[in-house]
């Protein structure tokens, strides 16, 4: 990490200017708020917005004076929106962020009841019952979640901390200039800044990317427990102070950063303005709530967990107008539907992508790749896709073969594919600036590129093939033009069986300034790279998918992007970029994935084994431990590394990584009905425990241990040597994987370890699905049968769903027929099996469903009768129980899950 | 019949009796549990070390997983993984894997061809076998005595070093004696030259040669940057960080880019595209490896004493004064004298520098690669030319990848591997190095090099000198029981249609 190659608040004067809140003696023409209070006036009422028009206090009539108009709208879905606009000059607004509903549909707007009293204005969304109450002097507006008393959820402007610099007719010379990169800046300074309080909160979670802690620290103190921004100078008392604070605010700028650290607020390669606030009141109740900022420019937060005061968040971007989603919550749940339905859900992955990937900077040639596909086969290693980086290329140039080393690519990729394996390859937004390169070329002659900031040159950094030009990929034409270039005739070796990975599309620009792009650079429609440029890697790894969807005949894509912003789960998965081959990067991975998972993008992963340097066979063991659960599974080294293919740890070693791959595949089955559920709901794949347990005070602040859907906890192996972990178990009953031991939580316990274990603890009350064939592949395991796994609960009961549909097209979303969604219960010693209700989704049509699988097991946890014969009244058929120590096995009763069956144990 | 075939799928002949439909029971390896004999290759997994099922994936994973057995009629019976069994990948080369109940594909038999190209090859790889091992008995007898002969080589050279040493010493006297004299005899000139000019003038001035060259240049640069003036209290931000930065003042933007690229890549200060910065596109890729030329200067080591001695002399000659001519010739002459056979005396000392490593080193089990001494073998793989001398150098163009430090032989199979190390160093990382693996055959060449973890290089060569005859026999009896083996797969595989 250089710390000396990027900003921090006090040298982006944005946040120099607005983080203190401090009164300026300047031209009060230009500012709005900023250490003064701004009081609104209503304007108009209409069936779905309210407007009110937002002035300085002490402004002497709204003619002539700084104004900006502010909309309140309410969403079916729940949100409350605030969006405050620059009256003068409007600004950017962010194109393909939102879902089309939100974007442009009146329909998905509720109904509004607006009633005005003196000095307040109430909203209530007729649909949902979520109310807004507006203050108008000085302006907030708290947002109270259906049925709630008296505590907002969360209260927008409660402290003041309101600014908006507004734009100026005037040119000047605005220009601003770091490590000798100059900002020519043209439009004046147009930061905007608000403050959201969330009254009962003791935590808040989100605003990915950064390798710190889950639970966010404390950035900085407020002077006074009561009003004010951290104003003016004064002591603070010291129970203000009783917390440490990291002093610098979190930063939201998709940057490339080399060698990052395991524990800092510094913003990585992706930004998600999206925030979760959870508190439990003393009567044990809890409250979720969240906050989504709807703003694709360079952002700081502050945050002040403020103990009984709650948390105080202060947001500050660069540019762009305040456009702010409150999600009133009131459950974890319930904050990310009403997150996904603003910004969309997880796509559903094929199938294949939720095996293990193997990846290597870089696989050399055709014969390497051969031999490593072999490798997996020889040790009994199941993997699905294997990934070839830059060097692949003839000399950085995206989509074509360097032939020296990649002769016959498509009968490399063919023979891959014999055994029902893929591959992907890289291709990155920068394009090497070469007439020979049609790519370049073409782009070049439509006037693709981005411009400089004269607006008519292209651009022209510097990136892997050397001098580069960079794709506009904000423009919708582009994105089209771009998207063509995956087909099977322009993208000369590839197969249908290729898919692609998007690198580098923070974008990294290597001599830009903080190794990105200058933000006076210009977009489509004479837009300032400032204003896009969190969302610039998120349009590119969008036009690649749709590139590769058509390309597949409208079948699902498979892209992996590593800058990423609001909506990027509608695209595909992201990875946490270059880590490093150390204990504190796996143990902060835990936090990275499941932050993310709470922001939205559940589909995400570390790279197994870190980038950088040479990992030890105990620390690539653990990883692959590790690395079973995350959402995306991919091993990967950097050019310099050993090679680490999984068999080359030692015969003790392979054999334990093996294990863990394989755990993997036998989970897909109920992963993939996770990520069914994520695409449904919005509800993360894998957990923090404070989502499954929000009422636990004791685990809000976890991140050594997670849960896998609902059904199990997982409490990996972070600690280089250890004999032992300690586990904290939630309420409820529990069963040890390995042994089927049986816990009563809420507990907390050692667990003694060697290096094959991994302590997995099965939630009493939970079925889930398994399929616990070894394969080579997912291709392979498509016609195996399945194991239901039972863990019963004090009263002996339990359930569960299982989804399967094609697992490679979307017919499911439009034909009851491609999908089924099975619902699996177990009580009074009876398991059962029947159509899903629709509390659990659309059960689809088992009958017609393709996949008849049938159960060779059902595995019950706590079982208490204790006969050794199961029967089918249906069938008239009756099985074999078998028992394992505590754990007792229906065996074989071959019923396809299609089938709607109880089978009764005696 | 169909009944004895299910149960016998998947199973060796070896271990039919267990596997018999007419038994009532089957008992698991580890006779941990028995079990019904209808509960065998019935897809469901009942014994713990999973043998119940060898013919069906259901214990795929669990236990001990002994394999499918593939009966390969027309060729050679295998074991593949209980994951492969019935997955819709033909595994076996009868595709006997994949006609379960659960399978789903058709396999054709090509244990034919396989057996086929199986026993071509190995015909192939014992004739050049054989050529090798003849070559190299021949060459071994060539060979024999030589290390010997350079010992005598040796004692033979200190013996003259010795002598020529001697010579050495008294040539220098010699010139020490004559140089000392001229130096007398000019000392005495230059002092009476002195006193002479002394007394005659005291006129000129005291012009020295100021050193007017390279006159300090104390001028700081100044800081250009003068931006930011702030006149009218107009927000305008200088958030310069200046030199604490990092930054490089006065770096053009590719310079900066190529800073940056070599953070990722260690690749001394290039960045990975660096022959193609210059914008002029002939197509050569600079590899990702480009590396700076480090110039000469281990030339200069390697080629020699002498060499730098007769350098030094030259110089030293230019810089003398001749004022006496007559003495100076006497004295440069004795020196001349000298310095010819101190030369001489430092090849002789290059060349037993040369003898004793050559007389120390090992050449692997009796002597058996003496003859690779001395020679190089080049060969073009991908974009690089390869060379490698064993018990020399090895080099990859022109970046060195080490000296041959030892030959490695593997205790099991007796296989011998050259070691090269100490090659240039990789920035951050270590030095380079080359295993090249010797591989029977009945020529000699570099067969291939490969780089499959960063500077540690990996190669294969091809020589007489891994051959014997111990493996040539081996090969001939791995063909006898190639086709002992196909004729057996042939037999089993018409009584079991029996």
């Amino acid at each position: 990490f250089k710390g000396q190659d990027f900003k921090t608040c006090e040298t982006s004067s944005f946040c120099a200017r607005l983080r203190d809140g401090v009164a300026r003696d300047d031209d009060r023409n230009h500012v709005l708020g900023h250490g003064v209070d701004v009081r609104a006036v209503v304007r108009s009422k209409s069936a779905r917005v309210v407007e009110l028009d937002v002035v300085n206090v002490g402004a002497v009539g709204e003619e002539g004076d700084a104004r900006a108009r502010v909309a309140v709208e309410a969403f079916g879905s729940g949100a409350i929106r605030v969006r405050v606009d620059d009256v003068q000059k409007p600004r950017y607004v962010p194109k393909d962020v939102l879902v089309r509903e939100v974007e442009f549909d009146v329909s998905a707007r509720a109904l509004l009841a607006v009633t005005e009293s003196a000095g307040e204005v109430m909203i209530e969304a007729r649909e949902t019952g979520a109310r807004a109450r507006v203050r108008l002097q000085p302006f907030a507006v708290e947002v109270f979640a259906p049925g709630s008393g008296s505590i907002p959820s969360a209260v927008f402007n409660k402290r003041g901390g309101f600014a908006m610099e507004l734009a100026r007719e005037e040119s000047g010379e605005w220009s601003e200039t770091f490590n000798g990169h100059t900002d020519t800046r043209k439009g004046g300074p147009t930061g905007v800044a608000f403050d959201v309080t969330f009254p009962f909160a003791s935590d808040v979670y989100g605003i990915p990317e950064r390798a710190t802690s889950l639970s966010l620290k404390s950035t900085r103190q407020y002077e006074s427990a009561s009003k004010g921004w951290f104003k003016g100078g004064g002591a603070a008392s010291e129970s203000e102070r009783n917390e440490s604070t990291l002093g610098e605010p979190y930063r939201m700028y998709n940057l490339d950063v080399f060698e990052y650290l395991d524990d800092s607020p510094f913003g990585l390669y992706g930004s998600i303005p999206m925030m979760t606030a959870h508190g439990i009141s003393r009567s044990s109740e809890t409250i979720t709530s969240g906050v989504y900022f709807h703003n694709p420019s360079e952002m700081y937060v502050d945050v002040n967990v403020d103990g009984s005061n709650g948390v105080h968040t202060k947001w500050m971007a660069e540019s762009g107008a305040i456009d702010v989603f409150i999600l009133p919550g009131t459950t974890p749940g319930k904050v990310l539907q009403q997150y996904t339905a603003l910004t969309g859900t997880t796509s559903m992955p094929p199938l294949f992508s939720l095996g293990y990937h193997q990846c290597r900077w870089n696989y050399r040639d055709e014969n390497d790749v051969k031999e490593v596909d072999k490798g997996f086969d020889e040790h009994d290693i199941p993997y699905d896709v294997l990934w070839l980086d830059i060097e692949h290329t003839d000399g950085k140039r995206y989509m074509t073969w360097d032939k020296a080393v990649f002769p016959t690519p498509q009968r490399m990729i063919e023979d891959l594919s014999s055994r029902g394996r893929k591959m992907v390859t890289i291709v990155d937004p920068h394009v090497k600036r070469d007439e020979a390169y049609p790519i370049y070329k073409e782009a070049k002659d439509k006037g693709f590129y981005v411009k400089k900031n004269d607006g008519n040159t292209d651009f022209d950094g510097w990136c892997w093939p050397g001098s580069s030009s960079y794709l506009d990929v904000t423009n919708p034409d582009v994105r089209e033009w771009w998207a063509g270039k995956f087909s099977l005739n322009s993208y000369e070796g590839s197969t249908k069986d290729l898919y692609i990975w998007n690198d580098m599309n923070e974008p990294s620009v290597f001599n830009g300034p903080e190794i990105t792009m200058q933000k006076d650079l210009i977009h489509h429609g004479g837009v300032e790279h400032r204003d896009v440029h969190n969302a610039f890697g998120m349009y590119y790894h969008m036009a690649t998918a749709e590139g590769l969807k058509r390309r597949n005949d409208g079948n699902r894509p498979f892209v992996l992007s590593r800058a990423f912003f609001a909506g990027t789960q509608r695209v595909g998965p992201i990875w946490t970029g270059d880590n490093a081959a150390d204990w504190k990067h796996l143990a902060v991975s835990l936090p990275m994935v499941l932050t993310l998972g709470v922001s939205g993008l559940t589909f995400s992963g570390a790279d197994v084994g870190g980038f950088f340097g040479n990992p030890d066979a105990e620390l690539m063991t653990r990883w692959y431990q590790v690395g079973t659960y995350y959402p995306f599974f991919r091993g990967h080294a950097h050019l310099e590394t050993k090679r680490r293919e999984p068999w080359l740890f030692g015969e003790e070693n392979t054999a334990i990584i093996r294990d863990a791959i394989r755990e993997r595949y036998a989970l897909l089955p109920y992963i993939y009905t996770l990520f069914e559920e994520s695409h449904r709901t919005g509800a993360p794949v894998m957990r923090p425990l404070w989502y499954e347990f929000p009422a636990d005070a004791d685990v809000l602040k976890t991140q050594d241990a997670f849960m896998l859907g609902t059904a199990m906890l997982i409490r990996p192996v972070l600690e280089q040597g250890a004999k032992s972990v300690s586990v904290y178990l939630p309420k409820g009953i529990w069963y040890e994987k390995r042994s089927g031991v049986r816990h009563v939580g809420p507990k907390s316990f050692d667990v003694a370890v060697s290096l094959s274990d991994v302590p997995v603890f099965l939630r009493g009350g939970t079925i889930f699905v398994r399929k616990d064939r070894a394969r080579r592949s997912t291709t392979a395991m498509r016609g195996d049968p399945l194991t239901v796994i039972v863990a019963l609960d004090e009263n002996g009961r339990a359930s569960g769903t299982y989804y399967a549909d094609d697992g490679e097209s979307y017919e499911f979303a439009s034909k009851k027929s491609a999908f089924m969604r099975r619902r699996l219960t177990f009580s009074n010693n009876e398991f059962n099996v029947a159509g899903a209700g629709a509390e659990d989704g659309n059960a689809g049509d088992a009958k017609s469903f393709i996949d008849h699988s049938l159960i060779e097991r059902v595995t019950v946890h706590g079982l208490s009768a204790t006969g050794d014969v199961a029967t089918c009244a249906a069938t008239r058929d009756s099985f074999d129980v078998v028992r394992v120590g505590a754990v007792a096995n229906i065996r074989r009763p071959n019923l396809p899950i299609s089938r709607d069956f109880t089978i009764a144990v005696q | 019949d169909a009944r004895r075939r299910h149960v016998r799928r998947g199973v060796a002949p070896i271990d039919h009796h267990r596997f018999t439909e007419t038994h009532t029971t089957f008992q698991c390896d580890d006779a941990s549990t028995v079990i019904s004999i209808d509960r065998v290759n019935d897809e469901y997994c009942d014994c713990v070390d999973g043998s119940d099922e060898p013919g069906t994936s259901a214990c795929a994973g669990r236990g001990n997983d002994r394999g499918f057995y593939c009966v390969n009629a027309g060729g050679v019976a295998t074991r593949v993984p209980a994951s492969r069994v019935d997955d819709g990948v033909c595994d076996c080369c009868d595709g006997s894997d994949e006609d379960g109940e659960m399978g789903s594909v058709k396999c054709a038999n090509t244990c034919g061809e396989e057996a086929r190209a199986r026993r071509e090859g190995l015909m192939k790889t014992l004739r050049e076998a054989t050529r090798g091992e003849r070559r190299r008995a021949k060459e071994a007898d060539k060979a024999r005595g030589r290390r010997e002969e350079w010992k005598r080589e040796r004692d033979a050279l200190e013996e003259k070093i010795g002598e020529k040493r001697k010579r050495v010493d008294k040539l220098l006297r010699e010139a020490e004696e004559a140089e000392a004299e001229e130096r007398k005899i000019r000392e005495e000139e230059e002092a009476k030259r002195r006193t002479l000019e002394e007394m005659k003038s005291n006129d000129d001035a005291p012009n020295d040669d100021a050193p007017n060259d390279d006159a300090p240049n104390a001028a700081a640069t100044t800081n250009g940057n003068d931006e930011g003036d702030d006149e009218n209290g107009r927000p305008t931000e200088e958030t310069t960080a200046g030199e604490d930065a990092g930054e490089i003042i006065g770096e053009t933007d590719e310079e900066r880019g190529k800073r940056i690229a070599s953070q990722w890549i260690s690749n001394d200060d290039a960045p990975p595209e660096s022959a193609e910065e210059t914008g002029e596109d002939d197509g050569n890729d600079a590899p990702i490896d480009a590396r700076v030329d480090e110039g000469d200067a281990d030339d200069v080591v390697s080629s020699g004493r002498s060499k730098l001695r007769s350098m030094f002399d030259r110089a030293r000659r230019l810089l003398k004064p001749s004022r006496d001519e007559a003495l100076a010739a006497q004295a440069s002459k004795r020196r001349d004298a000298h310095d010819a056979a101190r030369r001489e005396l430092d090849d002789m000392n290059d060349k037993l520098d040369e003898l004793r490593a050559k007389v120390d080193r090992d050449y692997g089990p009796d002597d058996v690669l003496i003859s690779l001494s001395g020679q190089c073998f080049e060969q073009k793989i991908d974009k690089y030319t390869y060379s490698a001398c064993p018990f020399g150098e090895a080099k990859q163009d022109d970046v060195r990848l080490g000296k041959n430090v030892a030959v490695r032989v593997d205790d099991a199979t007796g296989s011998m591997t050259l070691k090269f190390e100490n090659g240039e160093g990789c920035w951050n990382g270590p030095s380079r190095s080359l295993a090249l693996a010797l591989e029977c055959s009945d020529e000699n060449r570099l067969a291939s090099i490969e780089e499959p973890s960063r500077c540690e290089y990996a190669g294969v060569f091809h020589t007489p000198f891994a051959c014997s005859p111990t493996m040539v026999s081996n090969l001939e009896n791995e063909l006898a029981e190639l086709d002992r083996v196909v004729a057996a797969a042939s037999r089993d595989a018409s009584r079991d249609e029996l």
